[in-house]
This record gives structure tokens, C-alpha cells and sequence, in this order.
């Protein structure tokens, strides 16, 4: 893969970073910074991706290697307000903005192992996938998944 | 709200877009955030001990002193600036591994050797600086108290250095231990 078909795929591929970024990291400077790391890891390890597997897991994986391993800077206090401040203009449907909100702390409060499996979850991936991404067994992604699936209920329900 | 309203929801999520000129940037270590700080860290360091070594013979006796206490400054300096250039090795590759788990885990080893290698060369170089500037001095009250201020302030620096890492690999391996 040369330097111009990588810029391709993660330009079609960029809203699942993006993504990743919004759940591991709180402020805007930070998620910036976590995109970048991404991007930079993909390009260090593209030589490691191979053809078997699907360029999405490929970089699910890196992707999620990168936010769990890397060191967060000192915490900020972080004020949660109804609307998604950098969303606001562009989402025109307040419940559904309401909705995603939700979500998203819901998400957020989960720990980071957590947050990996029920992201690939989300993103519709097969238990299959979720395992060989994460490295444990098929049966193992289905009884992790119902715990998480609980605590979001449970956070959900606060 | 369900588990399908949830991902109807994920999936209606709209994020930034970046151009490729952006991201191609991204790639350049010269532009990657962490990598640079530690550069320009590195940079400072390096020129400041350069300085240092080459003046420190006539300016701080170094001549007068026996040639193993040289090289144990010489030594004690050195360490740490070259523990902080496999750092920045260290920083530059993150993925170890072909799953999240096994990666992770490769990742948990390697930061634990990095994090003994840079308690143990603090203390060398504390030891190292220590030894050149006290040796053949005649202690006094004053000298004495200096040398214990100096030697609190190093333990000092050496516990909040410990404290960092054992937090960095208490995180990294709680995220393992929820993966497993």
C-alpha cells in the first residue's frame, strides 16, 4: 500500500476514528490529538495489514490498540450540557442530538476494555470479528457483551 | 432505550471530516504531538549536558578528582539521555501484537521495563552528581544540610516519578485484566 492509497482509506474510513476518538477522549484538543496518534499508528503498522482480513478490522484494531495504550494527559473537569457543543448547528433534530447525548455518557463511563467490544458491537461486527479483533474466544465476546449490555442499561436507567 | 435504538443510534452519529491534505500531514513526525514534545525535550537536554561535560572538567575540578569518579558523572549523565532516546523509539510504535489483548500485553512489558530503567537511572544519576561535587569535600553544618535539602528534593522527584508510572500501568492493566 503506497502513501496515496492510504490517504484513501482513511479518508472513506475516517468517521470510525473519529468516533473512537469521541469515546475515549473528553475535550476537543484531546480527540484531535488521539486521531492524529491513530492515523500515525496505521501508517507505522500498514505494512503488518494483511489482505485476508478486512481493512475495517484492520483498523478497528489499531485503532482501539492506540486509544486504550496511550497515556492520557492530566483530567479535565469536563461539563456535560444537554446538546453536542461542536454537533449543535449541523443536527437539526433535537431529540435525536438528545438521544446521542445519552449515549455517548452513557459510553463513556464505561471502562476502556469495555468501551473496545461494545464499540465493535455498535459498529455491527460478528462475534467472530469482535473475538479475533480482541483476541479471546467467540463464546467469551457473548457473555462480556450481556455484562456490558447491563451496565448500560444500568447507567441508561440513572 | 434498546440495544437496536442503541445502534440505530451509533450509526447516526456525523463526525468531523478531515481533508487528505490534513492527513497526510499526520504522518510526518515531525508534526506528531507527542513525538515532538519529547524531541524538543531530548534536544534541550542533550545540548545542556554537551555544555556541561565539556566545562565541567577545569570549571568544577573534575582534573583534581580520580578518573572513576569522571566516569561515573560522565556515566550517570549519560544514562538517562539515552534512556530517553529509547523512549522515544517506544513512543513511536504502540501496536505490539496482532490482537488488542496480546498487543496490549507486549505494550504492559515493555512500559514496565521502561518505567524500572528510568526510576534506577534517576537514582545513578543522583548518585553519579552526588558523589563528583561531595568528593574530597570537608562537611561543615551548612555543607551538610545542603547535601540532605539536595538529597530530599531528588527522593522527592523519584517518588512522583514512581507514582506516575504506577498509575500509567495500574490503568493499562486493569484494561487487560477486562479484556480477558
Amino acid at each position: 500500500m503506497d502513501e496515496r492509497q492510504f490517504l484513501i482509506l482513511i479518508n472513506e474510513h475516517q468517521g470510525i476514528i473519529h468516533k473512537i476518538c469521541r469515546l475515549y477522549r473528553d475535550v476537543r484538543e484531546d480527540r484531535e490529538d488521539l486521531f492524529q496518534e491513530i492515523t500515525f499508528q496505521l501508517w507505522k503498522s500498514h505494512n503488518s495489514f494483511k489482505n485476508n482480513s478486512k481493512i475495517s478490522t484492520w483498523i478497528y484494531r489499531i485503532a482501539l490498540n492506540t486509544a486504550i495504550a496511550t497515556f492520557r494527559k492530566k483530567k479535565q473537569n469536563v461539563e456535560y450540557c444537554p446538546t453536542l457543543p461542536e454537533m449543535a448547528e449541523e443536527q437539526p433534530d433535537e431529540e435525536l442530538a438528545l438521544r446521542q447525548e445519552r449515549l455517548f455518557s452513557a459510553l463513556k463511563q464505561l471502562d476502556d476494555g469495555d468501551k473496545a467490544i461494545i464499540t465493535l458491537y455498535l459498529e455491527d461486527l460478528s462475534y467472530q470479528q469482535i473475538a479475533d479483533i480482541i483476541g479471546i474466544s467467540e463464546n467469551y465476546v457473548g457473555v462480556k457483551l450481556n455484562r456490558i449490555k447491563i451496565k448500560i442499561q444500568n447507567l441508561l436507567a440513572c | 432505550m434498546e440495544f437496536n435504538e442503541l445502534k440505530s443510534t451509533w450509526n447516526t452519529v456525523k463526525t468531523p471530516e478531515i481533508s487528505p491534505t490534513e492527513i497526510q500531514k499526520m504522518l510526518s513526525e515531525n508534526r506528531h504531538p507527542v513525538l515532538k514534545n519529547i524531541r524538543k525535550q531530548l534536544t534541550i537536554e542533550i545540548i545542556g549536558w554537551c555544555i556541561f561535560l565539556t566545562c565541567y572538567y577545569t570549571m568544577f575540578d573534575g582534573d583534581r578528582k580520580p578518573v572513576w569518579i569522571n566516569i561515573l558523572l560522565v556515566f550517570s549523565i549519560l544514562l538517562p539521555i539515552i534512556h530517553n532516546l529509547m523512549g522515544y523509539r517506544f513512543a513511536k510504535y504502540l501496536v505490539q501484537g496482532t490482537n488488542i489483548q496480546e498487543s496490549l500485553k507486549n505494550y504492559l512489558a515493555k512500559v514496565k521495563r521502561y518505567a524500572a530503567i528510568s526510576i534506577i537511572s534517576k537514582q545513578l544519576f543522583l548518585i553519579g552528581f552526588l558523589l563528583f561535587f561531595t568528593y574530597g569535600l570537608s562537611f561543615n553544618t551548612n555543607k551538610s544540610i545542603s547535601l540532605v535539602i539536595i538529597g530530599l528534593l531528588f527522593i522527592i522527584q523519584l517518588v512522583l516519578t514512581y507514582r506516575i508510572w504506577a498509575k500509567r500501568l495500574v490503568s493499562l492493566e486493569k484494561s487487560i485484566d477486562l479484556l480477558s
